[in-house]
């Protein structure tokens, strides 16, 4: 697996063309699934992801792979520290984030992400999850009733 | 834009697993879509301790994995809201020695020792052990003639 090698590409769904960059064929485990059933050749569709996104992506991936390799003299606290500067953006670049972290699997990536989301809603009331991530309540008073009944212990805990 | 409708629920998944379950309850409540995602049993699975499997094998306790009333079969192993002694809660039981249970705020381990799995000193003598009927424990040690009670872990 070498920059030589890198005949995979990505499109996304506005048909936009992007080759992979040997960093991110390292993280992914899409990628490296591809390569490791012979199939070295190929076209992944992705979300709808913007060159913005994929050069994001591709500081990660070069990030993550020069601190492993050691070619980086980094710490793993600097790395922390990096990637908690990384996810320092808005909620849309984070949603496309872990839309292309997901779609090739690139684990480390998906999970410090979805981690970053996850801490979004910590400790948050419902209410405040729903202003937080745009969602509309559908629940009928009866139905939002039953749930409350049915989880009280929680919601104590929330302060609900 | 509403999340729900742009992460696939693989991912909603992982984000609710990273919380708590007291998180995963409060997220059940924003609405139908992210109810179906907290209430799944991928995401209480992450709850609890990974050793969790060794754990249920050993227990007198055959029907704890059922499917109870907050969806996931796996919640079913953290205490009950409606019961305000923790030992009716459900937990594991190992010969009426220990029980096992999760706190419920964090998922984390809780054993409650009986005192026939403890050694004490006269122990073996019958004297120091009587039955107590409304004890979930089947014999409690009576500790009159024990003057010194340390207990290390």
């Amino acid at each position: 697996m070498g920059s030589t090698s890198t005949k995979i590409k990505l499109r996304t769904s506005n048909q936009k063309v992007f080759k992979v960059e040997e960093a991110v064929e390292v993280q992914s485990l899409m990628i490296k699934y591809f390569y490791e059933n012979g199939c070295p050749s190929c076209v992944i569709l992705v979300h709808s992801v913007s060159s913005n996104i994929l050069s994001k992506i591709l500081d990660y991936c070069k990030k993550h792979v020069n601190s492993a390799a050691g070619k980086e003299d980094i710490s793993l606290e600097e790395l922390y520290e990096w990637d908690a500067n990384f996810v320092k953006v808005d909620q849309n670049t984070l949603f496309d984030l872990i839309l292309v972290a997901n779609c090739l699997k690139i684990e480390s990536l998906l999970d410090l992400t979805c981690q970053t989301i996850a801490n979004m809603i910590k400790g948050k009331r419902p209410e405040e999850i729903r202003t937080t991530f745009n969602i509309k309540n559908n629940y009928t008073p009866e139905a939002e009733e039953a749930v409350r009944r049915e989880k009280k212990w929680a919601f104590n805990m929330l302060g609900v | 834009m509403d999340i729900t409708r742009i992460l696939p629920e693989e991912c909603l998944c992982l984000i609710i697993s990273l919380t708590s379950p007291v998180d995963a309850c409060g997220s059940a409540m924003v609405s139908h879509a992210l109810r179906s995602v907290a209430d799944c049993d991928a995401v209480w699975e992450k709850f609890l301790p990974s050793d969790y499997k060794s754990i249920i094998s050993g227990s007198s306790s055959s029907s704890l994995l059922c499917r109870g009333k907050e969806g996931s079969r796996f919640s079913s192993l953290f205490p009950s809201h409606s019961h305000s002694k923790w030992y009716h809660a459900p937990c594991l039981y190992w010969c009426f020695k220990q029980s096992f249970q999760l706190k419920k705020e964090s998922g984390k381990k809780c054993y409650m020792l009986g005192a026939r799995a403890l050694s004490i000193i006269w122990g073996d003598t019958p004297s120091t052990w009587k039955s107590l009927p409304e004890s979930s424990i089947a014999t409690v040690s009576n500790l009159t003639t024990t003057a010194v009670f340390t207990l290390t872990a």
